[in-house]
């Protein structure tokens, strides 16, 4: 991707009562994926015309990770037939390039971490590599983030443009749109109509809001050399066995977590056809490492609590992979049992960041 | 679009051994149906797909030099494997593989090994043992003492086999089982008194060991009042694996993967990553 040097890029306005029609011709040219309510949440799904785009909620209840890393994934299809001869029919997928509207800051920059895993790590995952290779994402500011946000201690902030191709800044009367690439110049390529240059006057608000934003900050940034030598020397604090007597293993925080990425692959059918899936899975299930023999090594729930934690903020640095959270607060907003990842950073690091 | 890492390789089932006295250990010879056989060395893994219940990993049995198969024993255990148990000859599974390291046979070169078995779990080192008896190998390494204990006599694998190594000059067997039959002339108790009692005391010995985790925390104890150092001895570890790459997490002990890092660590890495040894 190209980026450009943004500095002095035009601001583009649009009204809000014009996004449907920015939207549509997108969507006839690339898998378009925008944040919907679905129940009390937001999720990232395909783009249906008529139906109203929220970008309110802060952040969406369900990370865009979905849309790379989809849960359920059909990975292969079998058949069997009568005659025991077996054919395997490898998932045909969307080969449109992919497009990402309203995403989040903390979602863009959990996109590393993702990579790191899914692109870096070992062999290369080859559905998320054509599904990553293919995306361009169109991000948007955060104007009100939730009391439950802390992205600016965790290296982000609300209105960080890493990675996007267009940020758009939402003013109460227009959203205001920085074109970052020149792949973001193409996106908006066929709806250049709608679009008007910004005067002197608009760019002054759109620094102030994003001054605002800054400013707001939510404490100290953590230092993640000086966590992770917490986390590691504190293996055997009773703190852990505190957190394990409220938590309740229902996984909840690595499902809405922007980075998590563990997951499970197993069949969905019969014997004479069905489908291998690949399906989201959680550290804090004492399934996920429960063999057949009955043996559990993270049997208890405190080690799989550990095992979370250990994995985010020690064994990813230590690998040289980015750290586990980008502090979206997703975990914390929904976890049942209020867990709350701030203060188990705070425990090991201390309030000074 | 290409086809997902995680497509495996149709295989038929060629040949079916019904290994042990209790029938719940079977060996399965399987034949590619789509194309040649990735290479693979002793130590390495496979997943094994039963296409409706998924897949679970399973250690080589066979040597590369086994031209033209690939054999995996397996032990009926969970959901997977009753089903596996189930198929015959001439039914189709699915193979991903070799997954993990093999062992590091250069740092094996020039040495004595000593080989640990216990039970089940023996299926890999007879992948290593009869790649390194085949006459190409066997000048590798120095002597090869291989102590292998299991329930008692009739759960022992590859008997055939196990007779045809005890005539070699060139391989020392030692065999032992908690309880005898009336058949059985060995000796009698757990593997870690077997090593204590007869391990030749060499100077220029690594260890191999696979095995139940309490017979491997028993027998290192054994291996190091040998004089043999905890980075010369490896262990094969066994985990729930499913993607078999480093990728879907379940596997993770401490920085590392047991997939994609192991399965065989030396004793100096797995102190390293747990307390378990």
């Amino acid at each position: 991707m190209t980026r450009m040097n943004t500095s002095d890029s035009p601001l583009l306005k649009l009204s809000p009562r014009d996004l449907p029609s920015l939207l549509r011709p997108l969507s006839e040219r690339y898998a378009l994926y925008v944040p919907y309510i679905v129940g009390d949440g937001v999720r990232f799904l395909p783009f249906q015309v008529d139906r109203p785009v929220d970008l309110a909620q802060t952040p969406p209840s369900h990370p865009m990770k979905s849309v790379l890393f989809p849960n359920p994934e059909v990975l292969f299809r079998y058949t069997r037939s009568e005659a025991g001869d077996l054919n395997l029919i490898p998932a045909e997928g969307d080969t449109r390039e992919l497009v990402i509207f309203g995403a989040r800051s903390c979602d863009v920059r959990a996109l590393s971490a993702l990579d790191a895993v899914f692109l870096k790590r070992s062999v290369p995952d080859t559905t998320y590599r054509e599904r990553r290779e293919r995306l361009h994402i169109i991000g948007v500011g955060c104007v009100t983030p939730a009391d439950t946000c802390f992205c600016d201690r965790m290296g982000g902030g609300p209105f960080d443009d890493t990675g996007m191709d267009i940020m758009i800044f939402p003013l109460p009367d227009a959203y205001i749109l920085k074109v970052l690439t020149q792949q973001g110049q193409a996106l908006l390529a066929p709806a250049r109509s709608l679009l008007e240059e910004v005067d002197e006057g608009v760019r002054q608000q759109v620094t102030a809001m994003v001054t605002r934003g800054i400013s707001q900050n939510t404490g100290t940034p953590v230092d993640f050399a000086a966590l992770k030598k917490a986390v590691e020397s504190g293996r055997e604090d009773p703190y852990w066995d505190a957190l394990a007597d409220v938590c309740l293993g229902c996984g909840i925080c690595t499902f809405v977590c922007p980075v998590c990425s563990c997951f499970s692959l197993t069949d969905s059918g019969k014997i004479r056809g069905g489908q291998r899936l690949r399906t989201w899975d959680a550290c804090m299930f004492p399934t996920f490492t429960k063999e057949a023999s009955g043996h559990n090594p993270r049997g208890e729930i405190v080690q799989r609590v550990k095992q979370r934690f250990f994995h985010k903020f020690y064994y990813s640095l230590e690998n040289g992979e980015p750290p586990g959270c980008v502090g979206c607060g997703r975990c914390v907003a929904q976890c049942p049992a209020s867990i709350d990842i701030r203060e188990i950073i705070t425990h090991f690091q201390g309030e000074g960041g | 679009m290409s086809h997902s890492l995680f497509l495996p390789q149709r295989m038929e089932i060629v040949k079916i051994t019904d290994e042990v006295s209790s029938h719940d250990i079977l060996s399965y010879d399987l034949r590619s149906l789509d194309g040649e056989l990735a290479p693979y060395l002793p130590g390495q893994f496979a997943e094994i797909s039963v296409f409706g219940m998924g897949e679970a990993p399973f250690g080589y049995a066979s040597s590369p030099h086994e031209a033209g198969i690939v054999r995996f024993t397996v032990k009926r255990m969970g959901a997977l494997t009753q089903e596996l148990h189930r198929l015959g000859k001439g039914d189709i599974v699915g193979l991903r593989g070799p997954l993990g390291h093999p062992f590091d046979l250069n740092r094996f070169k020039g040495k004595d090994l000593i080989v640990v078995g216990g039970g089940y779990a023996f299926t890999t080192l007879r992948s290593l043992i009869a790649y390194l008896l085949e006459d190409e190998n066997r000048s590798m390494v120095e002597r090869i003492s291989l102590f292998y204990g299991v329930r008692h006599p009739g759960l022992f694998l590859y008997k055939p086999e196990l007779e045809t190594w005890k005539k070699r000059r060139d391989f020392s067997l030692y065999l032992t089982v908690d309880t005898a039959d009336d058949a059985w002339s060995g000796p009698v108790g757990v593997v870690p008194d077997l090593v204590k009692q007869t391990a030749p005391d060499t100077g220029n010995a690594v260890a191999i060991i696979c095995g139940p985790p309490p017979m491997i925390r028993f027998t290192l104890p054994v291996l190091e009042s040998l004089g043999i150092k905890e980075e010369d001895i490896f262990i094969s570890m066994e985990m729930k694996m499913k993607c078999g790459v480093g990728l879907c997490g379940r596997c993770n002990l401490g920085t590392k993967f047991v997939c994609k890092d192991g399965p065989i660590f030396t004793l100096k890495e797995l102190r390293e990553l747990t307390d378990a040894y």
